[in-house]
């Protein structure tokens, strides 16, 4: 009884982790796929929807607006790196460099704004059920719910809309896309806005559930990365998928394994991925 | 030709000006000069294997301070197990060297953006791992370096000694035929490859010596400082060393010091600097420099020299 309660415990969390993942890798790949950049800020841009949930619930004395406010203004944040980058474009490394110094600054930002100190969020609310025997708390599942929905959105919003069309077709070919008339820039700049607003959305998703310091965008990054890279670099299905199973093996794992061995291990593989995968792009 | 000779002249000499000033300093410097110039020499080694890596052999390296904290933990050995400083010294380059070898080896093939976070990852890893054993490192508080304090003085002279020293063979390096072919793999690789050069060898060389310059700062810090920490390895020691090289002139010998002395001479003075606002002031610095200034302190001056040179001519 009391491995089975383990297991479909850990198999919860693994959802809801997974999902969340998910969320964050492909809004990494959405930018990748249109600039040809790793957004090395991606988990700054986490770390930011996360602190902005607490500024909501601090300021508002509730959680929920934030769940519009953090994306809100992770995206309006992405857009701005993403003019940045926008005049080195084609130059990966110097690309790369700045999303880099952009990552410093929202770090430092936030070590300047909310300090070291690990700050936590009260849970929206405290009705849980149980799950053999353990109890789970409904937000919980609440998560998994808005991250299957906005993952399903983005899949409409890329394959069925019009601004679909327009992200894919200068993700194929941006030339070639300009000389159609494709506003390319402008397309460039929403993607990348974008990408932040869902790594936003799962920073506030997340905030409640885990402890808010300025670092804890770098820590999830190596994370995310390694699922995207394992997924393959720029494609959003794949490694939405690779998210699950990825949560799925860690949570059921992590009963075994102490947390820093685990990060061990997880930065080691994700080494060794970045290292033999020969995909696409730059 | 005849310009590029008048401008090495120029440099000649003010680098041995450079050079003459730095040797005379202790007679009239007070003791947090002392300490700062040779903090900044320090630095200004460290960020030149970054330079070497990245502005000579267009690797983005985010792993240099993994080879600062294996230099670091070098000389805490190489003294405890009772070698003399020289001998230390010598130990802790070719660690880092070897180091460097094997890690370049397995990495170069990757490119790009990917090199960069390998690096970065790895670097974060050896920071988790250096704080996870500390039976090996002390942790995060450290351990203190046997042997006892000698003189700023002293310590000043060792550090500016061996920065010259490796100026100098820096720059003989990325003047000479290898120094070439790795430029030539930096913004060609296809060309490279077809005239005959093995990126691949150039590139874990150029890697190997940068990890073994890194890891002499390291050592030097860790020497006269007295102190090393598992801190060394932190990953912003990394972005320290990027920062000051892009701030000062990315593929140039001297700009890493420019910029290490620049942002090391700032922060000691300008108290509201050390403390939190340091990231932040030092990401928004880097995102403006390569936006804005993309030569550094040494492209500006250049084109000022250029400028005056000008003037003077008509």
């Amino acid at each position: 009884m009391e491995l089975i309660s383990q297991i479909s415990f850990g198999l919860f969390n693994g959802a809801v982790w997974g999902s969340v993942l998910a969320l964050l890798s492909s809004g990494l790949n959405v930018v990748f796929g249109l600039m040809g950049t790793v957004n090395v800020a991606h988990g700054s841009f986490y770390m930011i929807g996360a602190f902005t949930s607490l500024v909501v619930f601090k300021g508002l004395g509730t959680f929920w607006p934030s769940l519009a406010i953090s994306p809100l203004v992770v995206g309006l944040l992405a857009v701005l790196v993403g003019a940045i980058i926008r005049p080195v474009r084609g130059k990966t490394l110097v690309a790369v460099m700045i999303t880099f110094g952009a990552m410093l600054t929202l770090q430092g930002s936030a070590l300047i704004i909310w300090g070291s100190r690990p700050r936590r969020l009260p849970l929206p609310f405290m009705e849980s059920f149980s799950v053999f025997g353990s109890g789970y708390s409904y937000y919980r599942l609440l998560v998994a719910a808005i991250s299957g929905l906005v993952l399903l959105s983005l899949w409409f919003l890329l394959r069925r809309s019009s601004l679909g069309v327009l992200l894919r077709a200068t993700r194929a070919d941006s030339q070639l896309s300009q000389s159609i008339g494709i506003p390319v820039q402008k397309v460039n700049l929403i993607g990348f806005g974008l990408g932040g607003s869902l790594a936003g959305l799962s920073g506030s998703l997340m905030a409640p559930l885990v402890s808010l310091t300025p670092d804890m965008g770098l820590r999830i990054f190596a994370t995310v990365f390694l699922i995207v890279i394992l997924g393959g670099l720029g494609r959003i299905w794949r490694a939405a998928l690779v998210a699950f199973v990825f949560a799925a093996t860690r949570s059921l794992t992590t009963a075994f394994l102490d947390p820093t061995k685990g990060l061990i291990l997880t930065f080691s593989i994700a080494i060794l991925a970045i290292l033999f995968e020969s995909g696409t792009g730059e | 030709m005849r310009w590029s000779s008048r401008a090495l002249k120029w440099k000649v000499i003010a680098f041995s000006v450079l050079s003459a000033y730095l040797a005379v300093l202790p007679i009239f410097a007070g003791r947090f000069q002392l300490v700062l110039f040779t903090e900044i020499l320090i630095w200004g080694t460290y960020a030149l294997s970054f330079d070497l890596v990245f502005g000579y052999a267009g690797l983005l390296s985010f792993g240099q301070s993994i080879f600062f904290g294996i230099g670091g933990y070098s000389i805490l050995y190489g003294l405890k197990l009772g070698f003399g400083p020289a001998l230390s010294l010598t130990f802790v380059f070719l660690v880092a060297c070897i180091a460097g070898l094997v890690i370049g080896a397995a990495i170069v093939r990757a490119k790009g953006s990917r090199f960069f976070l390998i690096t970065l990852v790895g670097s974060i890893l050896f920071y988790i791992l250096a704080t996870d054993n500390s039976w090996l490192t002390g942790g995060t508080d450290g351990m203190v370096v046997p042997g006892k304090f000698l003189g700023l003085e002293r310590y000043y002279y060792l550090v500016l000694g061996i920065t010259l020293v490796l100026v100098g063979l820096v720059w003989l390096l990325v003047n000479s035929p290898i120094g070439l072919g790795l430029k030539l793999i930096r913004d060609n690789r296809e060309r490279a490859r077809l005239l005959g050069y093995s990126v691949k060898k150039f590139r874990i060389l150029a890697f190997s010596i940068g990890a073994g310059i890194a890891g002499l700062a390291g050592g030097l810090y860790g020497y006269t400082t007295g102190f090393v920490s598992a801190g060394f390895f932190h990953w912003t020691k990394s972005a320290d060393a990027v920062v000051w090289t892009v701030l000062g002139g990315t593929g140039t010998v001297v700009g890493p010091f420019l910029g290490a002395a620049l942002l090391t001479f700032v922060k000691n003075t300008v108290s509201a600097l050390t403390g939190k606002f340091y990231t932040a002031t030092i990401g928004l610095l880097l995102i403006a420099t390569i936006t804005l200034f993309p030569d550094g302190i040494t492209g500006i001056l250049q084109r000022l020299l250029e400028k005056i040179r000008g003037s003077a001519d008509e």
